[in-house]
């Protein structure tokens, strides 16, 4: 396969359709990253060297619940997951009650709290919708809601160490583990 | 200090043995930072340049972000020891200026365009400098920006011509910087392995309107040799990578 | 933001395998990352080092010229350290005058070299109460995986190590060796709970800045110490730092005996 650098001349607009880390310019398609042309169906696209972390429909995510209303959840987004780098700008993706666990949730503060750490599956990237329904989403790391201690997991609910507070959530099973 | 002018060409060769239109040698190096999204080390004779691009990432303060484009920052930074006197830490009024005119060369370039609301960041220190850092170091930019990933229509390679007793010589040493009759670092969009436009252009000295014309084709000629040499720096470091 | 919560959940990895009796990249406790260290990389300076401890990478370099002594010590040289984090280095480091860490850096690194009086500052008077040499230490962070301290300090002597004196440069007779007397080295342990983990990186300093730097010189004396972080260390340990330190140093004393 051919290796490419910004800038290197790929084909003609009538011979391909752009795709992915290339550009357009004077009916020409250019590199617009280095890496391997691809070429599928009549798409061609450059396979970067580096893959910057996008938000897209499917990829794990990290993140923070900032709000929680009685409906939905927001959850700003820290991390894609494979990948060690920054996501370009912190985005504020929604989880709403139905997407949640797989059972009826009345209300979603029985299974998200605020300021919880969670894993979840983006559901719609373009209006940033996540899902925490399987069975490895969730909440990885919690906090007492009267004392503010970090809550330790004991079976299928949260306890705080501290204050012996008992709190509900949609727990991943990596919870406390440091891996998501 | 006054130092006597030396005589820079003899019998038609500079002081370092090189032909008027060569170049010193350069080694270039991709992907060389653990932390960094994308990096660069880079010697241009004997200057060593060290590169390393973060982002596109989040921009702090958040009213500094720009909701359509990307915001690229570029620092040219000399470490206190890169020169024969201790240059004091942190910026003066010289680096500043290469600051701005070495990121106005990357803005066109870059596609910001498809990175709203985020900042790239293009740090450059000179740890040793002998004339020349500030086309050095867009070239270990250059290089890093495509190690970090970042969409750009091009390439970036710099270069450049000085005056000396009389005649252009390509890619001037410290001698020839410190006592030649003019300097001109050009640096160029390469695109297609062809040299499509001027990207960073200053001057300082006196030449005559055929002079510089002369000159940047001399430099034209040198940066498609840099050009060469920065693909390879990016092949090797990822080319190879996938046969093995 | 963001990369509070990373920290966060690394954090919880550490401690999990610590409490199993690990390091996350298999370490034992008192194991550094592989040390490498290379002289006489900036021609430009009077004396350089490069050192790398595991991805950590600094360069430091020794600059020395003429200038006015103290007046409460008019026939000794200076030393002047400095350090700076520049951006390049890390995506927490932002451009600008030094922070309190790189104050702190520069200080501790200072304060090893001129309490174990490695370089002798009486053979660098010029002219007493007039001119004598003026050094400086400039440590320049490239990457910093963790523990930029241990490899400041070894590349700040190892830089000292390889310095000339540039004597002709400024017309005072011939250039000389810096003149070394000891080779000071520091090492660093991140204390958590009652376990200490030398030479930290950057992932297992996710559960927080609490790093005891303990430098010794040549006869295992103790020249400088530094407690950094909000924690709270106990005598026990403290002694058993400085057991593990002295030990250490004598292993990487070696590292600089065979430049």
């Amino acid at each position: 396969m051919k290796f490419v650098i910004p800038g290197d001349r790929i084909g003609l607009v009538e011979e391909y359709v752009a795709g992915n880390g290339v550009y357009e310019q004077s009916g020409e398609i250019l590199a617009a990253v280095a890496g391997r042309v691809v070429v599928r169906e009549k798409t061609v696209s450059v396979e970067p060297v580096k893959k910057l972390p996008c938000i897209e429909r499917d990829d794990v995510i990290l993140g923070r619940v900032v709000d929680l209303r009685n409906s939905m959840a927001l959850v700003e987004l820290v991390r894609k997951k494979g990948f060690e780098r920054s996501l370009m700008h912190t985005g504020v993706a929604a989880l709403h009650v139905s997407n949640v666990q797989k059972d009826y949730l009345k209300d979603i503060g029985d299974a998200i709290g605020y300021m919880d750490i969670v894993k979840a599956r983006v559901i719609d990237a373009k209006n940033l919708k996540l899902s925490t329904k399987e069975v490895e989403m969730g909440v990885l790391k919690a906090i007492c809601s009267s004392c503010r201690h970090e809550l330790v997991r004991d079976g299928k609910v949260l306890k705080c160490p501290n204050c012996g507070n008992v709190e509900r959530r949609k727990i991943s099973p990596d919870y406390g583990k440091g891996r998501w | 200090m006054s130092e006597e002018r030396p005589q820079l060409i003899v019998d038609g060769k500079r002081l370092d043995g090189r032909d008027f239109d060569e170049l010193r040698p350069i080694k270039i190096e991709a992907g060389v930072l653990r932390r960094a999204d994308g990096s660069c080390y880079l010697e241009m004779g004997r200057n060593k340049i060290i590169a390393a691009v973060y982002g596109p990432r989040e921009v702090h303060p958040r009213h500094l972000q720009d909701p359509s484009r990307a915001v690229i920052r570029y620092r040219y930074n000399m470490a206190p020891f890169s020169v024969e006197e201790r240059k004091r830490p942190g910026p003066d009024r010289r680096s500043i200026e290469i600051s701005k005119v070495s990121r106005e060369a990357f803005e066109p370039i870059i596609m910001k365009e498809l990175f709203p609301r985020s900042g790239i960041d293009v740090f450059v220190e000179v740890l040793q400098a002998d004339a020349g850092t500030r086309t050095a170091c867009l070239n270990a930019a250059s290089v890093a920006l495509v190690d970090a990933g970042v969409a750009m229509k091009g390439i970036i390679t710099a270069v450049a011509v000085a005056k000396v007793d009389g005649q252009l010589v390509l890619d001037p040493m410290k001698e020839e910087d410190n006592f030649g009759e003019a300097d001109v670092p050009f640096a160029f969009l390469i695109r297609n392995s062809r040299i499509e436009s001027i990207a960073l252009l200053q001057m300082d000295g006196r030449m005559t309107v055929d002079e510089v014309k002369k000159g940047l084709q001399m430099a034209k000629r040198g940066a498609m040799q840099i050009y060469e040499m920065q693909r390879d720096a990016i092949m090797r470091k990822y080319h190879t990578e996938e046969v093995e | 933001m963001g990369e509070d919560i990373l920290m966060d959940i690394k954090r919880d990895y550490v401690l999990s395998r610590l409490g199993d009796g690990e390091r996350i990249d298999g370490r034992k406790f008192d194991e550094f990352r592989p040390i490498e260290i290379q002289t006489n990389v900036i021609s430009k300076a009077e004396g350089s080092a490069l050192v790398k401890i595991g991805d950590t990478q600094v360069v430091v370099g020794v600059k020395l010229q003429p200038g006015e002594p103290f007046p409460d010590a008019p026939d000794k040289g200076i030393i002047i350290t400095n350090a700076e984090l520049v951006p390049l280095a890390s995506p927490t480091f932002e451009p600008g005058p030094p922070d309190e860490n790189s104050v702190e850096l520069a200080r501790v690194v200072d304060r090893g070299i001129r309490e174990s009086e490695a370089v002798d500052l009486s053979k660098l008077c010029i002219a007493e109460g007039e001119k004598v040499w003026l050094i400086f230490i400039d440590i320049h962070a490239l990457d910093d995986d963790g523990n930029l301290r241990d490899a400041s300090a070894l590349a700040a002597i190892a830089a000292i190590l390889t310095a000339t004196v540039p004597a002709e440069r400024f017309d005072i007779g011939n250039d000389f060796p810096l003149p070394v007397r000891d080779l000071p080295v520091s090492v660093t342990s991140l204390v958590i709970d009652d376990k200490a983990l030398i030479d930290p990186s950057r992932d297992e300093i996710s559960v927080g800045e609490y790093f005891m730097t303990i430098t010794t010189d040549q006869e295992d004396n103790i020249v400088a110490m530094q407690k950094s972080g909000a924690y709270q260390l106990s005598e026990e340990k403290f002694y058993e730092l400085i057991d593990v330190s002295v030990a250490k140093a004598r292993e990487l004393r070696q590292l600089l005996r065979d430049i």
